[in-house]
């Protein structure tokens, strides 16, 4: 099931509570933002993740490979 | 030669011509710099040209070949850098107006070795704020696609993709985390090369983010790549993921033999419902090249990839709001609008979101690796379509469903940054507007040297290197 979309008073909500100030013109760009990566996210939930570990994808610096 | 022939020559070209003693490393300079006052008040390549140090510089050059000294492999060729390396005397922006008046007294790692193989810093090249596309004001003036001023020149090596298009220095370093090298390469008809994340050094780059931040040349030749990838590579004490694996001779490895060479083309990015036509007809074109080379080339699917862009940007947006933090929360208003509401949404974002991008990013990893494991290249077009004009490309007011879309033409680049994986742009046609389409080849971890070759194979069947921007 899609996100909910959050408005733009949620947003506002949300970054006060982390200490960050939106500004008025910001705010809807900013909503509209934090909505599209929940959607754009999503399809996160179907892939096959449970055993993945959540580091960075990087080579060690000696390995060719 | 005249001045043209010899502001386009390739930069391997140019050194051989000043150890030879048939070009003065001033005579270059000046050329470059006559064609900067010619052209870059349109085109905006340059955020600062070192007019006095780079002259000064071709002097001592000058009289080191004329002393018959030893020279190193780029002796005497200028060469454009990307506004986010750090380099001594010379000002570093990142592309931001808070930094216009930073003086580094320090040059990054890349730029010591330019230096040390006889290049001369001819400028810094201009870029989106702080490396972030979506830049709306330009602190230092609308970057232009020399092909058509009217077209974006990509981003956010944009400088360096304008310049060595229009021949305003012999070739530039760039800078590459999603995409930033590949993308102006491939809008302005140049060879750009991401290397493995680590076989370059990262010290004295501005960072954007961390995990991804990787050096790179920008050049009208594969050849000229690879010589210049052959300098800038190998470990630094200062960036402790840089590499200590041996650089190999790349330019040697420019055989043009690509017999059995095992080239997999990424099926989903053909079929996404997005690819301009002409872009797919121009890759695959270049794909049948290569197989009438010898190499054998095959669908690869790669299920995730289109979801790359999405999980680029949540890694690479809460990122640079971590590198930003303390402005961000102080003074926003500093920053640029674009730049600015990625950073404030991506400050936003759950941290159990945030970790299964992570997991996600680790999936799309090993599917990508997993596909070098069967073949030795990878193969798509560097980016959906040719550059768009410029008021397209920039959006004003953006829907939930444009930024998805936005991300998903991104996943032509970001997941093999996310992959850590080689990746290199070559030209490979225009469109019937005229505008560059680039080829995109994929290689193994630090397997820089078999995508140059296959580049290098390509090129040399093509007519893609005696093409040129119509200035006028």
């Amino acid at each position: 099931m899609p996100p909910r979309a959050l408005t733009p008073e949620q947003v506002a909500t949300l970054a006060q509570a982390g200490g960050l100030r939106v500004s008025p013109d910001d705010l809807p760009e900013v909503t509209v933002r934090v909505n599209a990566f929940l959607d754009g996210l999503a399809p996160l939930d179907a892939l096959p993740l449970a055993t993945v570990q959540p580091i960075p994808a990087l080579p060690h610096p000696d390995d060719p490979g | 030669m005249i001045a043209a022939d010899l502001a386009f020559a390739p930069a391997g070209e140019l050194a051989r011509l000043v150890r030879e003693r048939a070009v003065s490393p001033v005579e270059l300079v000046r050329t470059y710099l006559e064609r900067i006052d010619r052209w870059d008040a349109r085109l905006h390549a340059y955020v600062t040209v070192a007019r006095e140090a780079s002259l000064s510089e071709a002097k001592a050059a000058e009289g080191a070949v004329a002393r018959g000294e030893r020279v190193g492999p780029l002796h005497g060729v200028p060469i454009g850098v990307k506004d986010q390396f750090l380099t001594r005397g010379l000002r570093t922006t990142n592309g931001t107006r808070t930094l216009a008046e930073f003086v580094p007294d320090e040059d990054a790692t890349a730029v010591t070795r330019l230096r040390e193989a006889g290049a001369i810093v001819l400028g810094k090249l201009n870029m989106p704020e702080g490396g972030m596309l979506g830049t709306r004001d330009w602190p230092f003036g609308q970057p232009r696609n020399p092909w058509d001023t009217d077209h974006d020149a990509g981003a956010s090596s944009t400088g360096g993709g304008i310049a060595v298009a229009a021949a305003l220095c012999a070739a530039a370093l760039g800078e590459d985390t999603g995409g930033s090298i590949r993308n102006p390469a491939s809008y302005n008809g140049v060879v750009g090369v991401r290397p493995t994340w680590g076989r370059v050094s990262r010290h004295g780059i501005m960072p954007l983010v961390w995990s991804m931040d990787t050096a790179g040349p920008m050049t009208r030749t594969v050849a000229d790549s690879a010589l210049i990838l052959g300098v800038i590579a190998g470990h630094d004490p200062r960036d402790v993921f840089s590499a200590r694996l041996p650089v190999p001779d790349y330019v040697a490895a420019l055989d043009g033999d690509v017999r059995g060479l095992r080239v997999g083309i990424i099926r989903e990015l053909f079929e996404s419902g997005f690819l301009d036509q002409e872009t797919a007809a121009a890759v695959r074109a270049a794909a049948a090249a290569l197989a009438g080379l010898g190499a054998t080339v095959d669908e690869v699917s790669l299920p995730t990839i289109l979801l790359g862009g999405a999980i680029f940007c949540a890694i690479a947006d809460s990122g640079t709001a971590l590198q930003h933090r303390e402005e961000l929360l102080l003074a926003p208003e500093r920053f640029d609008a674009g730049p600015r509401r990625r950073m404030l949404a991506a400050s936003l974002l759950p941290v159990a979101l945030y970790l299964k991008v992570e997991q996600a990013r680790n999936l799309m990893r090993d599917q990508i690796r997993g596909a070098l494991e069967r073949f030795d290249v990878l193969l798509c077009p560097s980016a959906p379509a040719p550059a768009a004009r410029i008021d397209r490309a920039q959006v004003a007011t953006w829907t939930t469903e444009d930024l998805i879309r936005f991300w998903q033409r991104g996943s032509h680049t970001s997941p093999f940054s996310l992959a850590a994986v080689p990746a290199l742009s070559v030209p490979c046609g225009l469109s019937g507007a005229g505008l560059p389409i680039g080829m995109q080849l994929v290689g193994r971890p630090f397997g820089e040297a078999t995508i140059l070759r296959a580049a290098h194979a390509y090129e040399a069947v093509s007519d893609v290197r005696t093409r040129r921007p119509p200035l006028s």
